[in-house]
């Protein structure tokens, strides 16, 4: 399309002159000869902004006043996004071309015929923005609230979050895309790296998957890894703290294809698991799962059995599961029957007693709100055996409450040490350095916990100390988020943390759950720093005798995970590696699997524990048949 | 193994806000959980959050006068939890006793949930229940 401008025409002000006449007409003999008359600058009209779509062209004719009556002129323009909009001159006339979605500032200027100094204009400048057939301008970004609770498909009734009707409105697609990208563009903590895109370009689902950034860690693994979203019914369910289906077990998927290997990694007490006529425990291989060969079936039917049994969707569901002991030869076939389990989320809380006196223990697996309690009390019994060293095994806690993470953290570190100290603070992105964008909050770091918070104890109580001024933590991929924040934030008041087993999972990273409607999203809004500003652990905490490529080395010993024995043996591998350093501060030789290996296998669950299958992360099928 | 219930979407039961109650109030834990009893809690707890789908378990108030309710955990979002995600305030109830029955009281907003067909005792000191 071609637009004209309309009756934008040259306009030539009558000469003014400016030098001066010289000395009265022909002068007498000898006279210096008159000055050459000074030119005068051209002088461009300003030019409207432009508002084209793609695909558009539009002539404008430049209005230029010159005081010198006789100059001509000659134009000339140039646009500083050339992607966006181009620009061509013929004689007086500037038409411009919108090549792409983007905005481009446009700089004319008019250059007088006099071939004198001073016969340029000074520029004048105008913006053409160029938009997609969508409205998309590349670059733009409106309020995330212009488009917020606009669907294509809005829902209807109370809203059970605040009782009130839903404040959906009808929309569309292109509605719910906008407000991804206006909210990502506002509170993403990597917004520059987001590659802007159409709103129009797909589905919401697919455009939220765009919403991120495309960068890489030095090893090749995604920048950001936790960048989903889920239904937000789903989101808001509550349950009783630590309570959820299944057996009571937890399963870790050591190679998830054939032959694959699936283990118990640790059971709940007083669960199906537990009972007497099943029996799993800490090593327990899976041979098959309701006749499928769990080691070698390749089939995607057969992937979606052996799943279906290793995560049950139901309560009450039943499934027969082939096994093997730790140490036995044979199989055993039992069935077991899915039900609600309340989880522990501390379990085997001893003191050990070495020629260096006595280490405490504690299996940590869950920051829940019941755990606040059970921290409390397992710290009062290891401060009263006088621990002077404590092993902390956060191999398989994937975080929760931040505020137990630093409660722990202070009870380790003790009044000493961390009263009045940050134990963590969070950073947004380069927009919002003062206020917190979510709630508006003034940003301040958050000190060091000294009492309870009433999660599931009375609030306001002093909490236990142990006031050591080293921990021992044992670690794995499955070492996540708030479990990272407490060796960050011990680190942060330089208390010693030495690291035993694998590289933690990478996770100082958060963000603030947002409905639109009726899904919820979680994008990368903040960055967990400690006392030191510290938070730059993407690639996780890594032991530094075997450390990976994008991890924090940490001090410490690479030790594989030993399902071979229970926890709190003092023959379990990095239990063993961590009493061993503490006598002579040594390593055992780093297993074989690289540290590359371990990271990678976090992303496509290529070890670690296996997730529910609601979200469909389970055994991967297997495209090829199995060798052997 | 511990049953449990889910809660779905039930209608408001009574509710009182108990500002004029003399009579001290008494942590206490569930004689004996039936059917009835556990109807009856879970209703309650229902109430005093509508709209969301809860999870309880049968154990619920036998072995602490506490109960803590948050967001579900989703196996893939355990990490995800944390650093602020999960720092929000978990839902609180505590298990009374008064003159004559137990009592539900919401610790988030105060709001309290006659239970008269629950039969409870006051809960030991443990040193930790206020």
């Amino acid at each position: 399309m071609m637009f004209k401008t309309g009756a934008i025409s040259l306009l030539v002000l009558c000469p003014v002159t400016l030098g001066l006449a010289g000395c009265g007409g022909g002068g007498g003999g000898g006279a210096e000869p008159p000055p050459a008359p000074a030119n005068a600058k051209p002088v461009i009209l300003t030019i409207a902004d432009q508002a084209l779509t793609i695909g558009d062209a539009a002539e404008l004719t430049i209005s230029i006043t010159d005081a010198d009556a006789s100059d001509t002129h000659t134009l000339s323009a140039t646009s500083d996004n050339e992607e966006a909009a181009t620009v061509s001159v013929d004689g007086l006339t500037l038409t411009i071309t919108a090549s792409d979605s983007g905005v481009a500032t446009v700089s004319v200027t008019a250059t007088d015929s006099s071939g004198l100094s001073n016969r340029t204009s000074d520029p004048a400048t105008f913006t053409v923005t160029v938009a997609s057939e969508s409205g998309w301008v590349r670059g733009l970004f409106e309020e995330a609230s212009v488009f917020r609770n606009s669907c294509a498909v809005p829902r209807r009734g109370i809203d059970p979050e605040t009782s009130l009707p839903f404040v959906d409105r009808p929309g569309t697609t292109i509605d719910e895309n906008n407000w991804l990208r206006s909210w990502s563009n506002h509170s993403y903590l990597w917004y520059s790296e987001i590659v802007d895109t159409d709103p129009d370009c797909c589905d919401t689902p697919t455009y939220f998957e765009l919403m991120k950034t495309t960068e890489t860690m030095p090893s090749g693994a995604e920048k950001d890894r936790f960048h989903f979203s889920m239904d937000t019914e789903e989101w808001n369910a509550l349950s009783q703290s630590g309570v959820s289906a299944g057996y009571g077990a937890r399963f870790a998927v050591l190679a998830p294809r054939p032959p694959r290997d699936i283990r118990v990694a640790y059971t709940q007490p007083n669960s199906p698991a537990t009972h007497p006529d099943v029996a799993f425990a800490r090593g327990t291989r899976i041979l098959a799962i309701d006749g499928v060969d769990a080691i070698n079936a390749p089939s995607r039917r057969e992937v979606d059995i052996l799943n279906a049994g290793l995560f049950p969707g139901e309560v009450g569901e039943t499934h027969r599961f082939t096994v093997q002991d730790v140490g036995s030869s044979t199989s055993r076939t039992v069935t077991v029957r899915s039900a609600n389990i309340t989880s522990d989320p501390v379990q085997h809380v001893r003191v050990i007693d070495t020629d260096q006196g006595p280490v405490g223990y504690m299996l940590f697996l869950d920051h829940i709100a019941t755990a606040e309690r059970r921290l409390v009390d397992s710290i009062n019994e290891l401060a009263d055996s006088e621990i002077e060293d404590l092993v902390l095994d956060l191999r398989y806690n994937g975080g929760g409450y931040t505020i137990i993470a630093n409660q722990l953290a202070y009870m380790i570190a003790g009044a000493a040490a961390a009263q009045g100290q940050v134990f963590s603070e969070l950073r947004f992105n380069d927009k919002h350095t003062t206020f917190n964008p979510v709630t508006g909050d003034v940003l301040r770091p958050t000190l060091f916990r000294t009492t309870t918070v009433g999660l599931s104890l009375t609030q306001g109580e002093n909490l236990p100390t142990l006031d050591l001024d080293r921990v021992f933590v044992l670690t794995g991929p499955g070492t996540c988020s708030a479990s990272e924040a407490i060796i960050n934030g011990l680190r942060g008041i330089d208390l010693d943390v030495i690291l035993v087993g694998e590289t933690t999972c990478g996770k100082p990273h958060g963000f603030y759950p947002t409905d639109n409607c009726g899904t919820t999203y979680f994008t990368v809004q903040f960055e967990l720093v400690n006392g030191d500003g510290f938070g730059g652990y993407a690639g996780g905490f890594t032991p530094d005798n075997a450390p990976a490529p994008d991890g924090v080395a940490v001090t410490g010993c690479a030790v594989a995970d030993d399902f071979d024995h229970g926890f709190g043996d003092t023959e379990e591998a990095r239990l063993s590696a961590a009493l061993a350093y503490r006598t002579d501060s040594s390593c055992p030789e780093p297993p074989a699997t690289t540290p590359t290996t371990v990271l990678a296998t976090v992303d496509s669950l290529q070890g670690g524990l296996l997730r529910s299958k609601m979200h469909g992360l389970t055994i991967p099928q297997d495209v090829t048949p199995p060798s052997g | 193994m511990r049953a449990a219930v889910l809660v779905s979407v039930v209608a408001a039961a009574c509710q009182s806000t108990g500002a004029d109650r003399p009579v001290p109030d008494v942590p206490a834990l569930i004689t004996e959980s039936t059917a009835t009893s556990t109807a009856e809690l879970r209703d309650a707890v229902a109430a005093a959050l509508p709209g969301r789908r809860i999870l309880l378990a049968d154990n619920a108030f036998t072995e602490s006068s506490l109960l803590v309710v948050e967001r579900r955990r989703h196996e893939r979002l355990e990490g995800s939890l944390a650093t602020g995600v999960a720092d929000e305030e978990p839902q609180r109830f505590r298990l009374l006793l008064g003159t004559d029955n137990c009592e539900l009281i919401h610790l988030n907003t105060g709001k309290r949930y006659p239970l008269p067909k629950t039969r409870c005792h006051p809960e030991p000191a443990t040193g930790d229940v206020p």
